[in-house]
């Protein structure tokens, strides 16, 4: 399954969005222009649907409140609304369709609660909120169905999908130094801070399955690493990894002391080989080296190939954005501006296709539309 | 050992280079490796390449693409002379085509006819518009789904791991250059190269 179709109103940046999606999507934009924002709605989507520590209203709590992510161009109408279209593929006859919208209550805690829910199968409704009961018990309206799994047997299926959404951000300080960060975990453990716990969760034989082909990987990238291992010291998990050295006993070094572009391109990798929902992925660019970036969007048509898994990346990287397989309508650019971001596939920028069949890769198209024109004068006065 | 540096288009040529060197492995190794980012780039650095191949060797390699022929790409992108350490190497009209020249080995990569395989690649105004056309051919669903594009892309998704997969471990430069003049021309380039120095 695939989200086919992205509709937002007034969430944080965006006024509303309204795009199709494929397969893989790149998210282009400026700083600030909204592109964690766009992930996020679909991070919250699985927040919804979580059955233990999710739910709408520990969804929107976890963001603040549903005045932090009204969009701030936001008038009437005021609600939030997100729909995704959910389909087995592009051509589905037979796609999912589910709508939420969140208003605030006016008085009291002013808490949220749904304006309407609605879930669709081709031209099926399987859901249609508020009904009688709501109606007749308004704090049925704090709950979606989606969060409910006495409620949603019908699409149980869009359920489960949601929630399997994964985004992975691994943050190497978060493993380097781990004291530094301390507070309550966040759902999915975006950042990494659980990584080795959640290693440690996974069965030895699937661990070691997918650290075996990390390991191969890493080879590759990291030339004088000669092999990567998972162990238990004290009771504690770690990763490992033996360095070529001239001394033959100096090169075992823990995650603590390996570097940033390392644990990155660990963490990408994990996340790419375990899982089977869509992944979200913030900058997989960052601290990695030019020949793996350029990579990257070869690696994700991989995963959906073998494991039927969407990827969504948001990312500044030209390099990732010049594999000239990439298709145009793939791409999705964002433009900042008062009232709101818009969203736009970048097949309809214009003159986009001319510029294509000059031969231009789809960065060079890309990327000299999400400049912003204030930038030739950029200047930090000391 | 020499090395030498080298200047490539996309995946694809890079593995190309690698096989060419590779074949003097004995004699010669890679030494940098210069992304050109597609032609406009590597047109738009050759002064400075030929500036260092006065002691370096370079490699490059790049397509004609819509170009009239080679000599008149060199003499257009090269007004002065060329370096002594410069082997400057274009495609005609593609990388592509050179491999399309390894009838046998590419069909055998698809699992098609070679008798489907053109018999002039060189010829060929849109090499990787044939290698869509005989990918279409191919029962393995893999190699379609990353060879030929969806849309309006101009190469697959997979393209560029699917096609370098070929020319590491398919392509056989010795019988493609059978059948590719330009390839056999840059083949014995390297070779006169190595000869005199």
């Amino acid at each position: 399954m695939m989200i086919t179709h992205l509709k937002l109103t007034n969430w944080k940046n965006f006024k509303t969005v309204d795009v199709d999606l494929g397969k893989r999507v790149f998210i282009v934009g400026p700083n600030a222009s909204g592109k964690s924002n766009l992930l996020d709605a679909l991070r919250f989507l699985r927040d919804v649907a979580m059955p233990t520590g999710g739910g709408l209203q520990q969804a929107i709590g976890d963001r603040g409140g549903v005045s932090a992510i009204r969009c701030l161009a936001a008038r009437q109408p005021s609600h939030i609304e997100l729909c995704v279209k959910l389909a087995e593929s592009s051509k589905d006859e037979n796609p999912w369709s589910y709508e939420l919208g969140i208003e605030q209550e006016r008085r009291g805690n002013r808490r949220p609660r749904i304006q309407f829910e609605r879930v669709s199968r081709g031209d099926k409704r399987l859901l249609e909120r508020p009904d009688a009961a709501d109606e007749a018990d308004e704090e049925r309206k704090y709950q979606t169905a989606l969060e409910q799994t006495t409620f949603n047997k019908e699409f149980r299926d869009i359920a489960k999908f949601l929630e399997k959404i994964e985004y992975f951000h691994l943050v190497p300080q978060m493993l380097k130094y781990p004291q530094a960060f301390s507070g309550p975990d966040l759902p999915g453990d975006p950042f990494g801070r659980g990584f080795l716990d959640n290693l440690a969760r996974v069965g030895p034989k699937k661990r070691d399955a997918s650290l075996k082909r990390i390991e191969s990987m890493l080879r590759l990238a990291v030339p004088q690493l000669s092999s990567l291992e998972y162990v238990e010291d004290g009771g504690k998990p770690h990763l490992q990894a033996m360095y070529r050295h001239w001394r033959p006993d100096a090169g075992i070094q823990h995650e603590t002391q390996f570097s940033d572009g390392t644990l990155r391109l660990i963490g990408l990798s994990w996340s790419m080989l375990q899982g089977s929902g869509p992944l979200l992925l913030e900058e997989p660019e960052l601290s990695l080296n030019y020949g793996i970036v350029e990579r990257i969007p070869g690696l994700l048509h991989e995963m959906r190939k073998k494991k039927d898994r969407q990827s969504f990346i948001s990312t500044h990287s030209e390099i990732l954005v010049s594999d000239k397989g990439i298709e145009l309508d793939e791409i999705l650019l964002l433009i900042p501006n008062n009232e709101g971001t818009r969203v736009i596939p970048c097949s309809a920028i214009e003159d986009a296709t001319t510029l294509l069949s000059a031969g231009f890769s789809p960065a060079e198209i890309v990327f000299p539309k999400s400049r912003p024109e204030s930038i030739d004068n950029l200047e930090l006065k000391f | 050992m020499l090395r030498m540096h080298i200047v490539y288009e996309d995946a694809v040529s890079l593995a190309v280079i690698e096989r060419m060197i590779g074949a003097h492995r004995d004699r010669l190794t890679i030494g940098d490796h210069h992304h050109g980012q597609g032609f406009g780039r590597i047109k738009a650095n050759i002064a400075k390449y030929n500036t260092v191949a006065e002691r370096l060797p370079f490699f490059v390699l790049t397509d004609l693409d819509t170009k009239q022929c080679a000599p008149g790409l060199i003499a257009q992108w090269l007004p002065g002379s060329k370096a002594p350490h410069l082997l400057f190497r274009i495609a005609v009209r593609e990388v592509e085509s050179w491999l399309l020249a390894d009838r046998e080995g590419f069909a055998a990569y698809l699992g098609i006819s070679a008798a489907n395989l053109p018999r002039d690649p060189d010829s060929l105004l849109d090499p990787k518009g044939e290698i869509f056309r005989l990918t279409r051919k191919s029962r393995s669903r893999g190699l379609r789904q990353d060879i030929i594009p969806e849309g309006l892309a101009s190469i697959g998704p997979g393209y560029n791991d699917a096609m370098p997969r070929f020319v590491r471990s398919g392509w056989n430069p010795e019988t493609a250059r059978k059948y590719s003049p330009s390839l056999d021309k840059a083949l014995r380039a390297l070779n006169d190269y190595l000869r005199s120095h």
